[in-house]
This record gives C-alpha cells, structure tokens and sequence, in this order.
C-alpha cells in the first residue's frame, strides 16, 4: 500500500506555453524526487499531432566586428534528471515543441500535458498559455 | 563618446551594461572638465552601441503582400528581429519581448516606433503565415519575407547568419540563425545591438534614448 504523502517520483511544476498558431511550446520544472535517475523520454497532448523534446542551444558569433547569438536547435531522444534533480525546460534551453497544433493556443487558455518517463511513470499537467518574454 | 562600459555577460561576450547614476555622474564631472561639450549629448545605451552607420535599405514584402521600403520609416525609429514562425522558442520568446517593449513606451513615443520581423525562412513562411504570426504579439508589428535574391543582400548587409538544419519527419528542417535585435535611429542609422536575451527595460531603455 502506498501512503497517501507519499511525494510521486516526478512532478512537474510551473508549466507554462505562449500563443501560437501551428507551432507551439511548452516549459515546465521537472523534479526528480527518487534516488535514482529518471529520464523524460517524452510527451503528448491532445492539442498537437506531435510533441518532441528540442534543445536550443546558443554560441556567440563575431560578424565584421558585430557580435552576435548564433541560435541552434535540435530534438532530443531523452532528458536525464540525476537523482533529487529538477530540469529547466525554460527559454533558450530544452523545451517542449509542439507540432502541428489542432487550433491556435490563446493566451488564458491551458494545454493539457502528458510527459512519459522511463522508469513508466506518466504525469500530467496543464501549462497556462501566457504572454510572457523570458 | 556613450556612457557604455563593457562587461562580460553570461554567454561570456561583451555588451554595454548599464552604470549608476553615481558612476555616471562622476564620469559626467570628468566629461565636463575634459570635454563639455561632447558630454553634454553624449548618449547612454544598455546594449551594443555601434558607430552610427546608414542602415541598409530594403524593400520587401509585408505581410499584406504589400511592398514594404526600410528607408519609408525614416522620422521613426525601428527595431528590426530576423527570425521564423515555425521557431517554437527563440523567435516568440524574442517577439513577446518586443511587444513589452512597446508597451514599456509612453503613448507618443510608440507611435514613433516600428517592429519590424524579417524572415530567414521564406520557403515557408509566406505573407498569410506571418500576418497570423505578428498578430500574435502586437497587431502593430510588421512582418517581412521576400524571394531569396531580395532576402540575400539584406541578410548580407545585417550579417544574418542562418543555416537550415535538419529536424524530424513532424518538424520538417528547422533554422538556425542569430538572435540579434537592431536599433536603427529616426534618421536611419544602425546605432545598437541587442541580444535577444536582452531584458525588455533594458531594450526599451534603448529605445527611447534614440528617440531623443
């Protein structure tokens, strides 16, 4: 039997989106709160044909004198979050794309969530679409 | 001669950073015993200041399908974003900074600015895509695209550096490109850089400092 106080190995806090029309994302704090790693091997959500985990990544370019962002991105298969860990999904890191949005996300509105991970757990939350910066 | 002191950011590169009023009023003393009159109207910008240069001009598309010329907005002030509308993360992060910036500015002042949004991927990117795109942020943002014989030389003239990369089946290829926000002065000057990670206050601050 489980005890009712017993925290879940992973929770998710803050889970946040923007308005977007086919393209959108999701950030969120992922806690690992087992002693053991965990990883986020992915996501789903009624509201996109597809959810995939990217990373941006930024590297500083000199242009004739000007320097620059040099802003990249690419999918990754999985996250791994040490034990007692929290993953960042957060502006200009990993995050949450979601493709092919099955009608615009408009700000006050939630996306329900499912994010999967490998030791089977699936945790569900809703991400407040917000008109946020940073 | 600005009031910018160089300092090394989080990435590790340099940029303007602001300084207190104490500082600068010390500068300020130092300034009038040197040189009063080169002070006196010495400005003072939060991000990269840039020997003013003439912006390269450019006509392109507008998201009404409408010719859209860089030096008709000469009497405003522009601050120009190069990006893409499939860009789940960098692109709307930036645009919704932007449209802090706007409404950071007092009423008068944001009528004499225009955000403009250029796109790197025009393959995809057609005016009805970015029409829905800019009014996500501010219904007064204009968005730019155009064949890639007029987007070249802009991108050429901006250093705009942007590579396709590939992506999944659902996300088709994506765009890597830099995460630069220009400000270019009434008169049609580049005068100053941001990143894109930039705070808005710091970017309005800008902003409003070239408005004069």
């Amino acid at each position: 039997m489980i005890a009712p106080l017993l925290l879940a190995a992973v929770t998710v806090t803050g889970a946040w989106s923007r308005p977007a029309i086919d393209t959108g994302v999701v950030y969120a704090q992922i806690h690992n709160n087992s002693g053991h790693r965990v990883a986020l091997v992915g996501a789903s959500t009624a509201r996109a044909r597809h959810a995939e985990l990217h990373e941006s990544t930024s590297s500083m370019g000199t242009m004739q004198g000007m320097t620059m962002p040099m802003e990249s991105m690419h999918p990754v298969s999985h996250i791994v979050i040490p034990p007692h860990g929290t993953l960042a999904l957060s502006p200009g890191g990993y995050h949450l794309m979601l493709l092919g949005l099955r009608g615009p996300l408009v700000a006050g509105q939630h996306v329900v969530v499912t994010f999967h991970f490998s030791d089977g757990e699936v945790v569900h939350t809703a991400a407040s679409v917000e008109n946020r910066g940073m | 001669m600005t009031f910018t002191v160089p300092y090394r950011g989080r990435r590790g590169y340099d940029y303007g950073m602001p300084i207190s009023l104490g500082v600068l009023a010390r500068l300020a003393c130092v300034c009038l015993a040197l040189a009063p009159v080169a002070c006196a109207r010495a400005p003072h910008f939060t991000g990269t200041t840039l020997t003013p240069k003439a912006a390269y001009d450019f006509t392109l598309t507008d998201a009404n399908g409408r010719p859209f010329r860089l030096a008709g907005e000469r009497g405003r002030e522009v601050v120009l974003f190069f990006g893409y509308t499939r860009c789940p993360d960098v692109c709307p992060a930036t645009m919704a900074q932007l449209a802090r910036v706007e409404r950071e500015l007092p009423a008068a002042d944001r009528a004499r600015v225009q955000v403009v949004f250029v796109t790197v991927d025009p393959q995809r990117d057609t005016p009805a895509v970015i029409k829905r795109y800019v009014a996500l942020f501010d219904p007064s943002f204009v968005g730019l695209t155009g064949t890639e014989a007029q987007l070249d030389p802009v991108f050429d003239a901006y250093h705009v550096w942007h590579q396709r990369i590939p992506g999944t089946k659902a996300s088709g290829y994506l765009m890597a490109h830099s995460g630069s926000v220009y400000l270019i002065d009434p008169a049609g000057d580049l005068r100053v850089l941001h990143d894109w990670t930039d705070p808005a206050p710091a970017i309005a601050s800008d902003v409003k400092e070239l408005l004069g």
